[in-house]
């Protein structure tokens, strides 16, 4: 029983969320799931579940090979305190009863962390949305998407302009690009996109644009619900509809991130 | 950045062993005479009625049976205690010191980490770990067990100890006997367990590993830094002929011992290559991240890896 509950966390996580806390807030507009107070909530069912794995004296082969993930899940919720470092990963494997010297698995550190984290949103994305798309527009359609997936960082939005710096760093570049990559892939996909030509580069081009720099704004985004964000998003898509006039506020953003990911890389002792 | 680093605290190596080095040039009266037939010898007289069970294992490129591997490395090591460092320096060519300063860095002791050091009687790597948690943590917490099978190596590091302000402090102790049976220390009772530079001179691997798997505590850290294979068809010619005929022929000039080194540099062709070796963690019960291995300088060492989950 124990063993069928460690190596079914993710999904099995993943569902009751979804059954318990969806209800809760599924409403008739797509807005109201932008919000951080709900996925706050919707982390609880999960860290139960890895608390309960790691009481669990009986160690099985498949508690081992959960446990890596099972302490990055728990390194999350020290986040918001220690940021994306080791720091928080070694507080997790010791809350969870492990030597801090485990931290060695994870030889990438923050990094590794930033990737559990957006392997995991990406896991999470098809569930959150699942039933959520029918009858709207597939303008519509992009623009949930892309707002429950921004939705999933509020919870660390304080620290993602950190977690931006490293995912900026040269050898983590790649892990960035790939998930970018992966995230607007998903989005279009759950709008029904099939397009098997030039127009799935495009798209999914513009969309990345759309996308980086509107996370780059929620992270300086102090409204409530991020109002704002979501009015920058909205910008973003009609400059996406008029393509090849990027009007000068996304450049603004996107020179903004810049030089903050500089400022905190030269902060943590980077020379340019 | 990290070169740099390694760099410094490489030159602060230097500074610290000079002493010893200088010391260990002396003049030795030891060592003018072939080990492995003196021990064969003593061998073969002590126990040449009791019954061999036949079973053999290699010690270097002959094969030896079983209960002789044990005195045979003894000898070995007893002979070049002394040299040791110069040892590792003629063998490795300098770099030796660069891969244990990134072995420790890998390992990256936090705070009050409990680490056994197995084969580490010169206190190589028990000094870098001590000397890492003090620099990086500003830590005096961490305890580090010297554990070795040959007393004169463990002579060695306590004498070198002696020179540092760990010297007659919790964080350093020192501990004699065979790796394949830890008999005085719990199970679950050490935080990392590192051996560099020893296991392949162990008789039964396997036993070592299980021993080492016991005493570690769940999401403890076993690391290895030992001599593997040389992939690369290019530096594996150059590599083979820098061990079979410059090592040897080194180590006659410098500390006056052929034998010794000719098994050295064999026993290190006789240790299992990178991926056979991580298998053998992996039966051990220990769970690696990745491929479990990481090469240094084309595979001439390699850092193997193994969490105890």
């Amino acid at each position: 029983m124990r063993s069928t509950i460690v190596r079914c966390v993710a999904p099995l996580s993943a569902v009751s969320r979804h059954a318990l806390v969806r209800p809760a807030w599924r409403g008739p507009t797509a807005v109201r799931s932008f919000t951080a107070s709900s996925l706050l909530r919707t982390e609880e069912p999960s860290q139960n579940s890895s608390a309960d794995a790691s009481q669990s004296t009986t160690r099985l082969t498949t508690n081992a090979q959960a446990t890596p993930e099972l302490i990055l899940k728990k390194a999350l919720t020290f986040v918001p305190e220690h940021g994306w470092t080791t720091t928080s990963i070694t507080k997790a494997a010791e809350s969870m009863g492990y030597p801090s010297i485990i931290h060695g698995m994870f030889p990438n550190g923050g990094a590794d962390l930033i990737d559990y984290f957006l392997q995991d949103c990406l896991n999470r994305l098809p569930l959150e949305l699942e039933g959520r798309m029918e009858g709207l527009s597939t303008k519509e359609k992009i623009r949930l998407g892309c707002l429950t997936r921004l939705g999933m960082i509020a919870p660390f939005v304080d620290r993602w302009q950190e977690a931006l710096a490293i995912m900026g760093q040269p050898n983590n570049i790649p892990m960035s690009l790939n998930h970018l990559g992966k995230i607007v892939d998903e989005i279009w996909h759950l709008a029904g996109d099939t397009s098997a030509d030039m127009n799935w580069y495009t798209k999914r081009a513009s969309l990345a644009g759309v996308y980086t720099t509107t996370e780059l704004y929620m992270t300086t985004d102090k409204t409530p619900n991020y109002q704002a964000t979501q009015r920058f998003l909205d910008r973003r898509f009609e400059d996406a509809a008029t393509l090849g006039k990027a009007s000068s506020e996304a450049l603004q953003v996107a020179e903004f991130g810049f030089k903050s990911v500089v400022g905190i890389l030269s902060s943590k002792g980077y020379r340019f | 950045m990290a070169s740099r680093t390694a760099l410094r605290s490489l030159s602060m190596r230097r500074a610290l062993t000079s002493h010893s080095m200088v010391s260990s040039m002396s003049p030795s009266k030891s060592a003018a005479f072939s080990t492995m037939t003196k021990v064969m010898h003593q061998q073969s007289s002590s126990s040449g009625n009791s019954s061999n069970n036949g079973t053999q294992t290699h010690f270097g490129f002959r094969d030896v049976p079983e209960n002789m591997k044990e005195a045979l490395v003894r000898e070995v090591f007893a002979n070049v205690a002394s040299k040791y460092d110069i040892m590792n320096d003629v063998m490795s060519g300098g770099v030796h010191r660069l891969w244990k300063d990134h072995f420790i860095r890998t390992l990256a002791p936090t705070p009050g980490t409990k680490l056994l050091d197995v084969a580490g009687g010169t206190g190589d790597i028990a000094m870098r770990f001590l000397d890492f948690c003090k620099e990086t943590h500003g830590d005096n917490t961490a305890q580090v067990t010297v554990f070795d099978i040959n007393p004169n190596m463990l002579q060695v590091g306590k004498e070198r100890f002696e020179k540092t302000p760990y010297h007659s402090t919790s964080q350093v102790s020192f501990m004699e006997g065979n790796a394949e049976h830890l008999d005085h220390i719990p199970d679950n009772s050490m935080d990392a367990y590192t051996i560099a530079f020893g296991i392949r001179n162990c008789t039964h691997v396997d036993r070592v590993l299980k021993e080492a798997y016991r005493v570690l505590k769940p999401g403890g850290r076993f690391m290895c830094l030992e001599f593997s294979k040389v992939e690369n068809p290019v530096v594996s010619k150059v590599y083979d002929v820098f061990s079979f005929d410059v090592i040897p022929t080194m180590g006659q000039i410098v500390a006056n011992d052929r034998d010794s080194y000719q098994y050295l540099v064999e026993s290190i062709r006789k240790f299992p290559p990178q991926r056979e070796f991580v298998k053998m963690i992996k039966d051990a019960g220990f769970t690696v991240m990745g491929q479990g291995y990481e090469d240094l300088t084309f595979g001439v060492a390699a850092i193997h890896s193994g969490f105890k989950l």
